[in-house]
């Protein structure tokens, strides 16, 4: 009708688009989320192509060319048996990321139906699996991951093992206080009424509503899984070599920092920007899922 | 037989901290098959746990003290749990008063209905789906096949009421018990959801327990009513004999105080005082603090529940007063 009224249809694309994809508009907004996926994505990328974007095999070992420092040829020099270091950064990275997004999922998954089951039947069996819990809460993480992998045996099996254990625990609590709300809930008592058994009611209803902070805690958690995988490599207790882990790399390399400088270094650096990357897009998910820390 | 559900002197009492509540105290009264039976009475009076108790849904800190729920000449309290648990749902649906929460917000309309359909019948999940979107259309929901793929926040409140009512009503049971089914429900849609379950009552000849604090909702629908105040039941019979002849002045009140079944030109009368605190019982009627014709006997001794003077069999009251007049 009149020409200062603005146009309807502009509005409505605007808003579609907004609503069509609400969590990629808010990404966007957030430059350091936004540079976290970029190094993610970066990362996920450069150990999938691995072998196209380098020449070497990260266990092929040239005892003549060891030592060598960064050039053209090897970017980020080689180690003491002469393996080209960027190129087991590479590989390596297959392994952290696997390893990382493996044992934190799995850890997620047991932890989510032990703390629903808890939640949601109450009672004596959540008296007893919450102290458990409180067990494996109490032991600092590390020293407990290290004491389980070291009876368990030094292998990366093991050390993922360990990790997964001291990372249950705050699943079942994530998924036990959800479960307690659920369970109050009327459309949780009303499948109750329709006669729906328990454990079903936990597989529909719980679970799947229990399930958003603990996709946070997942985000958050990969990077410090990484960090702990890497830990107990360069502690022995996790990859062994010749496996291109990059703690185990670091560990192998810190004594020969003074004279070359290149071997542990450009692990560390790895190790740093991933861990970073999985914590900066951790952080983003999380303002975006959870309203109540939203800041504007 | 036509005697579908009777409850026989049940009294279930609440434990909190040091303190034992009775929140119901001998309570009786039947559903015939195909019948609806209103329960009425203000909020605390023991409606919804009479309900509860008849799915053996009381919460852990409540017992049953007394009494004995008959359900088909079975009862339901010495049931065990694996039985009752498939009775629920199969013979026995349960309608709520909030359909905005009463559905699980992320699952499909369909998916609920075939998943409730799916535990008491041994269908495939195809067969399941297309018996949901039968009963969708059974409950008049226009183009059943559009709604059954939509999520509950897409839905208004009348439509979700009406989805809760096929889900209580999908199996379908024999006894529907509905608390307070339309009271988060505007006017018109009320009526229509009244109707809709009156319809499903004489078709399916599934008996109705109506839990409401609406007399208006009971003239327009039950066949006979069930007055409760403090845990007891102190009147009941046919709804025409409870509504037009009450013989209990709480009853009495309640339809003074209506604005549709009052007497014209006569004022509305609110109800003196408050509900009783049903932790200090007093040792007479539960109602005598707030009655206007109260006699020194309605203090001291509890009046049973007796029939009400007339040629009626079916109209039993519990006061000292209004036995006779």
């Amino acid at each position: 009708m009149s020409s200062t009224t603005t146009n309807p249809n502009n509005l409505s694309t605007v808003a579609a688009a907004r609503m069509a994809n609400p969590f990629w508009h808010r990404i966007r907004r957030n430059p350091l989320t936004l540079f976290g996926l970029f190094l993610l994505l970066l990362i996920v990328l450069m150990s999938v192509f691995a072998p196209w974007i380098s020449p070497y095999d990260p266990t092929k070992i040239d005892i003549a060319g060891r030592f060598a420092p960064p050039s053209a040829e090897h970017w980020f020099g080689t180690d003491e048996v002469g393996r080209d270091i960027f190129t087991r950064i590479l590989y390596g990275a297959r392994l952290s990321l696997g390893v990382g997004v493996a044992v934190v999922v799995c850890a997620g998954l047991i932890g989510t139906v032990i703390g629903a089951i808890s939640g949601y039947f109450g009672g004596k069996p959540d008296q007893v699996i919450m102290r458990l819990m409180d067990i494996v809460l109490a032991f600092p993480a590390l020293v407990l991951a290290m004491a389980i992998a070291a009876t368990l045996g030094p292998n990366l099996q093991n050390a993922m093992i360990a990790i997964a254990i001291i990372k249950i625990p705050v699943y079942v609590r994530l998924a036990r206080a959800e479960a307690l709300a659920l369970r109050e809930k009327l459309y949780v008592k009303a499948a109750v009424t329709f006669g729906i058994k328990p454990w079903r009611i936990i597989a529909r209803h719980i679970v799947p509503n229990a399930i958003s902070p603990v996709i946070i805690q997942v985000t958050l958690d990969i990077g410090d899984a990484i960090l702990l995988v890497a830990t107990l490599g360069f502690l022995g207790l996790g990859a062994q070599p010749p496996t291109p882990e990059w703690g185990a790399m670091i560990s192998i390399g810190w004594k020969h920092l003074l004279d070359y400088w290149w071997y542990p270094t450009f692990p560390g650096l790895a190790l740093f920007l991933a861990s970073c990357g999985f914590n900066l897009v951790g952080d983003g998910i999380r303002d975006i899922l959870d309203p109540r820390e939203n800041r504007a | 037989m036509n005697m579908l559900l009777e409850i026989k002197n049940l009294s279930v009492s609440f434990s909190s901290m040091q303190e034992k509540i009775l929140a119901l105290r001998n309570v009786s009264f039947s559903i015939q098959k195909g019948e609806i039976v209103g329960i009425v009475g203000e909020s605390g009076s023991g409606k919804s746990v009479t309900a509860l108790s008849i799915l053996g849904l009381l919460e852990k800190n409540a017992t049953i003290e007394s009494g004995s729920i008959f359900y088909k000449g079975t009862d339901l309290i010495t049931l065990e749990r694996k039985a009752l648990q498939s009775l629920r749902g199969k013979e026995i649906g349960m309608v709520f008063q909030e359909p905005m929460t009463a559905l699980h917000p992320t699952m499909r309309i369909g998916a609920q209905l075939a998943e409730v359909i799916r535990r008491h019948r041994r269908v495939s999940w195809r067969e399941a789906r297309r018996l949901a979107v039968e009963s969708l259309a059974e409950v008049h929901i226009r183009d059943p096949e559009l709604v059954a793929r939509k999520y509950p926040f897409e839905l208004s409140g009348g439509m979700r009421q009406r989805v809760v009512i096929a889900l209580a009503m999908s199996s379908p049971p024999e006894l529907l018990i509905a608390d307070e089914p339309t009271t988060a429900l505007d006017v018109t849609i009320q009526h229509e959801i009244l109707k809709l379950m009156q319809e499903l009552a004489i078709h399916r000849g599934t008996a109705v327990m109506l839990i409401t604090h609406d007399l208006g909702v009971v003239s327009q629908v039950c066949r006979r009513v069930v007055v409760m105040y403090a845990g007891e039941v102190v009147e009941t019979g046919t709804t025409d004999e409870v509504l037009r002849h009450p013989r209990h002045p709480y009853t009495r009140a309640l339809i003074g105080a209506l604005p549709d079944l009052a007497e014209p030109g006569q004022p509305l009368m609110a109800i003196p005082g408050d509900p009783p605190d049903l932790r200090r019982r007093p040792p007479g009627c539960a109602f005598a603090p707030r009655c206007s014709r109260a006699l020194p006997v309605c203090f001291e001794d509890h009046p049973l529940l007796e029939l009400a003077a007339g040629e009626s069999f079916t109209h039993y009251v519990s006061c000292w007063g209004g036995k006779t007049g």
